[in-house]
């Protein structure tokens, strides 16, 4: 314990300083935050794009006012009603099928009924963490909801989205093949592209919408490469090994060859063509007729970008 | 993606930690946190009923303080800011309900109505299985009208 920080050597006279400087980058952060036009923030070398890539050195703190002052000039919804047998979607849960026209389910039900109240969603726009989106009969069931119901069925979404019996969510292959991180999470199902799908994708992105404006918490277990897509970031080979463990290693592993081995070496031992498996476990090519395309040591970078691409827009629609 | 997706500058400024923390809340239930909300309205504060509570609630895993908070409350989760909450945790002594039966929880209210329970056993054990079982209402009027 005697071994001190560089800083903490320099002394209480300059750690004050450093922190009041500090406190000053982050009130001219603050004010300056609101100025640029943050839809450049893809575009490179613009203001926007270099406090876009910094954010992450801004305290939650005042990244958290700076939100709440902007939720301020969102305008609130108000409440809708719905009814729904839980029991219903128990005996379609029962069946063991999936509910692809977003009917039979507690989130079909409701999602049917909302859309028909309001198609522009305006319930959604809550701000308080107790209010209602709407008011929630459970038929058969008796409760009048003063808010637990409604509570209760936001529960029972998030519930139902991460079983088999909505075609919404998958679980990440870490999670199923119980290897890397995140064991516990889900990812989009890119094979769900109907319109009555869409519908639903789109319901589940105005209760992620509820829940971030009112901060009421919907118990969702999305993967880190899920919420980075949601706000725009490119997603990287470690962020990969986040859903995909072993794919992850595999392209490290070929990036590994291609340093260490000559082109012989890695024409001889590596059998690998521009085709990869996606979360859903369907192989496609990355290319036209990539199946006959070979990975080489010229080609290799590209091969690896094209795996990242073309997983990161497995779910792009 | 892009379906869910809200292209609004509000998320420019934020992390997806930041993001995933204000719309999921914690997985972890915080014992500090859930006591920073809570009352024992019924009864003064020397009761063997508060530390028995919190010696139960303890012991148990995030699974099981989920489903208690469902139980009690309808979500599983406590969301990252407490302040705005409009009704606190609860929990209302009710010796009348006989010394081992089920607590009762009154989700709208955020409140449990806790039998007095003299051992932490019988207490973890009534409040699990209640916690466990109960997925549906049917207190407020009679259930089982519809079935379909």
């Amino acid at each position: 314990m005697s071994q001190q920080s560089p800083l903490m050597q320099k002394g209480e006279k300059v750690i004050k300083l450093r922190c009041k400087l500090l406190l000053k980058l982050l009130r001219s952060w603050i004010k300056v935050a609101g100025v640029f036009n943050m839809r450049k923030k893809l575009q490179a070398g613009s203001i926007a794009s270099l406090l876009w890539k910094n954010k992450f050195l801004m305290p939650m703190s005042v990244s958290s006012a700076l939100v709440e002052r902007a939720i301020e000039q969102i305008g609130t919804g108000y409440e809708t009603n719905v009814e729904v047998s839980r029991r219903k979607a128990m005996v379609f849960a029962d069946s063991g099928k999936v509910d692809h026209e977003g009917k039979f389910t507690i989130y079909g039900q409701i999602i049917q009924q909302l859309n028909r109240n309001d198609a522009n969603m305006n319930y959604f726009r809550i701000k308080d963490t107790d209010a209602k989106c709407y008011r929630i009969t459970f038929r058969g069931e008796g409760a009048i909801d003063a808010g637990g119901p409604f509570r209760d069925s936001l529960t029972n979404i998030a519930q139902e989205l991460e079983r088999s019996v909505l075609p919404l969510l998958i679980r990440s292959p870490n999670n199923r093949n119980e290897h890397g991180t995140n064991r516990d999470c889900f990812i989009l199902d890119s094979r769900s592209t109907t319109p009555s799908h869409k519908l639903m994708f789109k319901f589940f992105g105005g209760f992620l919408g509820f829940a971030f404006l009112s901060k009421s918490p919907m118990p969702f277990n999305l993967a880190p490469w899920v919420w980075k897509q949601l706000i725009q970031e490119e997603v990287t080979l470690n962020d990969l090994e986040g859903i995909d463990a072993y794919s992850a290693q595999v392209l490290r592993d070929l990036q590994n060859y291609a340093q260490m081995l000559s082109d012989q070496d890695f024409e001889a031992g590596v059998d690998q063509n521009f085709t990869t498996v996606l979360s859903t476990g369907e192989e496609v090519p990355l290319c036209d007729d990539g199946a006959n395309i070979k990975v080489t040591k010229a080609n290799i970078s590209d091969f690896v970008a094209k795996v990242l691409a073309a997983r990161a827009n497995e779910a792009a629609f | 993606m892009t379906v869910i997706q809200n292209k609004s500058e509000v998320l420019d400024l934020l992390t997806w930690e930041g993001l995933e923390a204000r719309c999921t809340g914690e997985k972890h239930i915080s014992v500090e946190r859930l006591k920073s909300i809570t009352t024992f309205p019924n009864n003064d504060a020397s009761h063997p009923i508060i530390g028995r509570f919190w010696r139960v609630f303890e012991a148990w895993s995030d699974v099981e303080r989920s489903a208690y908070l469902k139980f009690v409350w309808g979500r599983s989760r406590l969301p990252i800011d407490l302040t705005r909450l409009s009704r606190k945790h609860e929990v209302r002594l009710m010796p009348h309900l006989g010394a081992t039966a089920f607590p009762q929880s009154h989700t709208c209210f955020f409140q449990l109505d806790c039998p007095d329970y003299a051992t932490d056993e019988l207490m973890n054990n009534r409040l699990s299985a209640a916690a466990q079982l109960c997925g549906e209402m049917d207190t407020d009027n009679n259930a089982g009208e519809d079935l379909d």
